[in-house]
C-alpha cells in the first residue's frame, strides 16, 4: 500500500463526513430552517474524496457540482457552511452558495449554475496555466448528464488541441436529474469515448472505490502536469433524488437498493478492516470526532445574523472600479 | 495627426495595448495568419506569436467562456466573434458568466476581458450577418457596452476597454471599418463612460452613433443651410450611458431626437427616451422622438436600407420637432 495508515484513516474521516455531512442538511431541511436548494452525493461521495487527495498544492479543481464534501473539506468547514445557508460571514459573503461558489485563493472553482460552463472556465484557467508555464494543471469534473452540453464538446476539444494541463472526470451515476443516460441521453454507455474521439486519453473506473479514484487521478494528473491533457470516467449511482425534496419517482427504487450494496463508505471500512489497516474502535473514535465537527458547523452557521440589504445591494459588487 | 481606416484603429489599439501589457491576448476565429475577417488583427500573429494571438475552431461559447476563465486566471483576454449576429451562441459567456463572476464571488475577482464584435448593416448580407445588437445586452448588470463611430474614438476606447477591469462588450461597425478619419501620432485613450458632443446647436438634440451618426452630420450640413441649428451627441458608451452630457443639452434644446439602427423596441433609445421623460420633463418643449429599425429581421441586398432609419426618415423627424 503506497498510502500509510494514518493516510488511510483520514480518508475513512473524509468519507464519513461527506455521508454524514449531507445527511445533516436533510435533517436541518426538514425543520424548515434551511433557504435555497440542495444536490446531494449521496452515495458518490468517494469520486470527490479521492480527487481531493490527489491534487497538490499547485493544481486547481473545477469540481462535478455535487459537491459539498469537498468544497467543506477543501475550503473550511465552517466557513462553507455559513456560505451554503447564505450567511454573509460564507466564503462568498452568502452570495454564491455550493452552486455558484469561487474561492480562487484555494485554487477551487468557479461552480455554475448553468451546466457545461464551470467546464469551460476552467479549460479557460488551464490556458492561463500553460501561458506562464504553471507547474499545476487543472482538474474539471463533470456529470455524464452535463457531458452532453455542446459547450463541454467545444472546450474538450480545445484542451485538446492547445495541450492544456488538463484532466477531465466525467461522474457517471447514469442519471441527469430523471433522465438516464445510457440508451437515452447518449448512444455511449462510456462517456470516456467521447473524449477520446478529441484526442484526449482515458479510461473508466470504479467510483465507489476511493483508493482506485485516487490512484489513477494521481497517474492522470501527472500526465496532465506534462501538458498531456486527458480523461477519467467514475462510475456510481446517486442514491437520492435530483434535488432534496425530489422523491424520484420516475427510478425503480430497486437501482438505488442494488447501489446501496456497493457502499463507497461501508466497502472502505471492510476494506480497512480486512486488510489490518485499522480496528473498530479507530473507526468509531473518527466516526465520532467527525460527528462533532459536523454539528459545530451547523450549530455556527445557523446562529449567524441573516444578511441584510446592505450586504447585497452593492454597485461595487457588480462592477469594479 | 495621421488618417487612418477604421479598422487600423482598432489594430493599432489592439497592438499598442499588447506591447504595453503581456497579459493581454487576442482569441478568436482567423484572427492569425488571415488576420481577422475585417483585417483587423493583420500582423498580430507575426508580431506576439500563436501563444498571444490564438487562433480557435468554430466554437463560440467555448472560446468565450475560456477567455472567461482566463480573465479570473488573470490574463486580460481579447476575444473576437466574427460577426455580432453569432454571439448569441456566447450568450451564456457574456450574460451568466464574465458578468456575475465579481458579484458572485463577493467582489473577490474581477473579468477584465473584452469581447469585440462587428455589427450594423451596410453589406448587404442579410438577416444572420447585419444586427445591431446592443439592446440583447442592455438589460445585464456587470458589463459594459462600447459602440464608438469614428477612428480616433475606437482607438481610444478599445485601449481604455483593455485596461478595464470589467468585461467590456466593444460593438464595432462594418460598415465604418472602411471609413477614414484622423488619429493623433502619439498615445492616447478615451474614458468608457462619456458621451461626447459632436456638433454644438441649440434647436434640437439627435442622439445617433456608427451608421446613423453618420447619415445625421450628412442631413445636419443641409438643415443647417436652412438656419436650424442641430447638436449632435454620440453616446458612444451605450452601458453606463452619460445620462448627464445628454441631459445638458436636452436643458438648452427642449427637443429631442434618438436614432438607433437596432430594432426599435427594447434598445438604447427606448432606455435614453424614458431616462429624459424621467428626469426632464420639465425642459421639454415636444415628446422626445424615437427612430429605429422596423421590428423585423433585415433582409439581404440592398433592400437592407428599407429597414433601418436613413436620412430622408431623419430629416423628416428633425423637420417635424423644430416645426
Amino acid at each position: 500500500m503506497k498510502y500509510s495508515n494514518s493516510e488511510l484513516l483520514k480518508m475513512y474521516g473524509q468519507l464519513y463526513f461527506g455521508r454524514n455531512y449531507e445527511l445533516k442538511i436533510t435533517e436541518k431541511l426538514a425543520t424548515g430552517k434551511l433557504p435555497g436548494f440542495y444536490h446531494l452525493a449521496v452515495g458518490q461521495e468517494a469520486i470527490q474524496l479521492g480527487i481531493m487527495n490527489a491534487i497538490g498544492s499547485e493544481d486547481w479543481i473545477v469540481p462535478h457540482p455535487r459537491c459539498h464534501p469537498l468544497f467543506a473539506l477543501h475550503c473550511g468547514i465552517k466557513e462553507f457552511t455559513a456560505e451554503m445557508i447564505g450567511k454573509s460571514e460564507g466564503l462568498n459573503g452568502g452570495m454564491a452558495s455550493y452552486v455558484h461558489l469561487y474561492v480562487p485563493e484555494k485554487k477551487i472553482g468557479p461552480s455554475n449554475g448553468v451546466m457545461g460552463e464551470n467546464q469551460a472556465l476552467g479549460v479557460g484557467i488551464a490556458l492561463g496555466y500553460k501561458m506562464d508555464k504553471k507547474k499545476g494543471a487543472v482538474v474539471i469534473g463533470i456529470g455524464d448528464g452535463s457531458f452532453q452540453e455542446g459547450v463541454v464538446s467545444e472546450v474538450m476539444n480545445m484542451a485538446a488541441i492547445y495541450n492544456l494541463p488538463i484532466v477531465f472526470y466525467i461522474e457517471s451515476n447514469n442519471i441527469a436529474i430523471s433522465t438516464p443516460i445510457h440508451g437515452v441521453a447518449s448512444r455511449l454507455t462510456k462517456m470516456v469515448e467521447k473524449g477520446k474521439a478529441f484526442g484526449l486519453e482515458g479510461a473508466t473506473y470504479d467510483g465507489n472505490n476511493i483508493i482506485e479514484v485516487r490512484e489513477t487521478m494521481e497517474a492522470a494528473l501527472e500526465k496532465a502536469r506534462r501538458g498531456e491533457p486527458n480523461i477519467v470516467e467514475y462510475t456510481t449511482t446517486r442514491w437520492r433524488g435530483h434535488f432534496e425534496g425530489d422523491p424520484a419517482l420516475y427510478r425503480d427504487p430497486k437501482v438505488v437498493e442494488e447501489a446501496k450494496k456497493d457502499d463507497p463508505i461501508l466497502k472502505y471500512q471492510k476494506y480497512l478492516l480486512e486488510n489490518g489497516y485499522a480496528t473498530e474502535e479507530q473507526l468509531r473514535a473518527i466516526e465520532k470526532e467527525q460527528d462533532e465537527i459536523i454539528n459545530e458547523a451547523f450549530e455556527y452557521a445557523m446562529n449567524l445574523p441573516d444578511t441584510t440589504p446592505g450586504n447585497v445591494i452593492n454597485p461595487d459588487l457588480v462592477y469594479a472600479k | 495627426m495621421k488618417e487612418v481606416f477604421y479598422l487600423q484603429a482598432v489594430n493599432e489599439a489592439l497592438r499598442e495595448e499588447m506591447a504595453r501589457d503581456e497579459k493581454v491576448f487576442c482569441m478568436g476565429e482567423d484572427i492569425g495568419k488571415m488576420g481577422g475577417t475585417w483585417a483587423c488583427t493583420k500582423g498580430l500573429l507575426e508580431q506576439f506569436g500563436k501563444e498571444r494571438v490564438i487562433d480557435t475552431p468554430m466554437s463560440e461559447i467555448g472560446f468565450t467562456t475560456m477567455g472567461v476563465g482566463a480573465a479570473l486566471y488573470g490574463k486580460r483576454p481579447v476575444v473576437e466573434i466574427m460577426f455580432a449576429d453569432f454571439i448569441g451562441l456566447a450568450y451564456d459567456s457574456i450574460a451568466n458568466q464574465a458578468a456575475k463572476m465579481r458579484y458572485m464571488s463577493n467582489g473577490q475577482v474581477t473579468v477584465p476581458m473584452v469581447v469585440r464584435t462587428a455589427q450594423g448593416m451596410g453589406g448587404g448580407i442579410g438577416a444572420h450577418h447585419s444586427q445591431s445588437i446592443e439592446g440583447w445586452f442592455m438589460n445585464i448588470p456587470g458589463i459594459k457596452i462600447v459602440a464608438p463611430s469614428t477612428p480616433y474614438d475606437v482607438k481610444g476606447l478599445l485601449k481604455s476597454a483593455v485596461r478595464d477591469d470589467n468585461p467590456v462588450l466593444f460593438l464595432e461597425h462594418k460598415a465604418l471599418y472602411r471609413r477614414q478619419g484622423q488619429i493623433p501620432e502619439e498615445e492616447y485613450t478615451i474614458p468608457i463612460g462619456k458621451a461626447k458632443v459632436v456638433k454644438e446647436g441649440t434647436d434640437v438634440t439627435v442622439i445617433a452613433n456608427q451608421l446613423e451618426l453618420m447619415f445625421t452630420l450628412e442631413v445636419a450640413s443641409e438643415l443647417e443651410k436652412e438656419g436650424i441649428s442641430i447638436e449632435i451627441i454620440d453616446p458612444m458608451t451605450i452601458k453606463p450611458l452619460d445620462t448627464e452630457t445628454i441631459y445638458e443639452s436636452v436643458k438648452k434644446t427642449g427637443k429631442v431626437l434618438v436614432i438607433q439602427e437596432g430594432c426599435r423596441t427594447g434598445g438604447y433609445g427606448a432606455e435614453i427616451s424614458a431616462s429624459i421623460a424621467e428626469d426632464c420633463f420639465s425642459y421639454l418643449k415636444a415628446p422626445v422622438k424615437r427612430l429605429g429599425a422596423y421590428d423585423s429581421p433585415i433582409p439581404y441586398g440592398k433592400s437592407e436600407f428599407f429597414m433601418i432609419p436613413t436620412k430622408t426618415h431623419i430629416e423628416k423627424a428633425i423637420r417635424e420637432l423644430v416645426k
